[in-house]
């Protein structure tokens, strides 16, 4: 049944060399986005959305009495 | 009794176009995670690529930045937040494990760990393949719905995207 099909994923070991080198500058490049949206994050924490996300978390943990649900 | 391993936190989604979640732990630290739109990764003619995110996972805040403490509950928290952010519609996600701290193995296997404990029933997991070179170790895996209608071309482009020339 379709639904069943196992995706085995991409193994290393059946990569050529050039298809290595072009997975390592896709990861390269990927890599550096990550950094750039972990400086966007940073930055949003400063904005009121996030600090009232913020707000509303922290006053639902403390009526429960714990972070846990 | 809640069985310990499947205990998780409270989240909150933030709203807005930052696609961005948080949780706090039992010993106060903050997490964010993100789900960045990133369809500039696969070529415009595929028509999902609008649902692929890529997941960021960060710490906001702690008690000692230096020194985060291991906690069981996190991966279940993250997993049901995944599940929450696929709820609503058909979505593509992709994870690089981060490889800041020298952590990308041992992230990974949690990921590994958890997709195989959710008994794969709800998503479908495609790993991409590990390269290193030197010290740079990279682990990547693309997650979607069973159910997605293009979970064929999903795979599909990720095994042709290093194929382009672009």
């Amino acid at each position: 049944m379709e639904t069943q099909h196992q995706f085995k994923g991409i193994r290393d070991e059946d990569l050529t060399p050039e298809q290595r080198e072009k997975w390592l500058a896709f990861y390269r490049m990927a890599m550096q986005r990550k950094r750039e949206t972990q400086a966007e994050m940073q930055e949003f924490r400063n904005t009121p959305e996030y600090q009232e996300a913020t707000k509303r978390l922290r006053e639902r943990n403390a009526e429960r009495g714990t972070p846990f649900v | 009794m809640q069985n310990e391993a499947l205990r998780s936190y409270d989240f909150e989604f933030v709203g807005g176009s930052a696609n961005l979640y948080k949780f706090t732990t039992q010993r106060s630290v903050e997490y964010d995670v993100r789900f960045k739109p990133s369809a500039d990764y696969i070529p415009p003619d595929e028509p999902w690529r609008d649902d692929l995110y890529e997941l960021v996972i960060e710490v906001a805040e702690a008690p000692d930045p230096t020194c985060i403490p291991a906690d069981s509950a996190i991966f279940p928290t993250i997993v049901a937040i995944i599940t929450d952010f696929f709820r609503t519609r058909q979505r593509v996600v992709l994870y690089i494990c981060d490889d800041s701290d020298s952590k990308e193995l041992a992230r990974k296997r949690k990921f590994d760990g958890w997709y195989t404990r959710l008994g794969d029933s709800f998503f479908e997991k495609y790993d991409l393949p590990t390269v290193a070179a030197g010290p740079e170790r990279y682990f990547a895996s693309v997650f979607f719905r069973r159910d997605n209608p293009y979970r064929f071309a999903i795979v599909a482009a990720f095994e042709r995207l290093v194929e382009s020339d672009k």
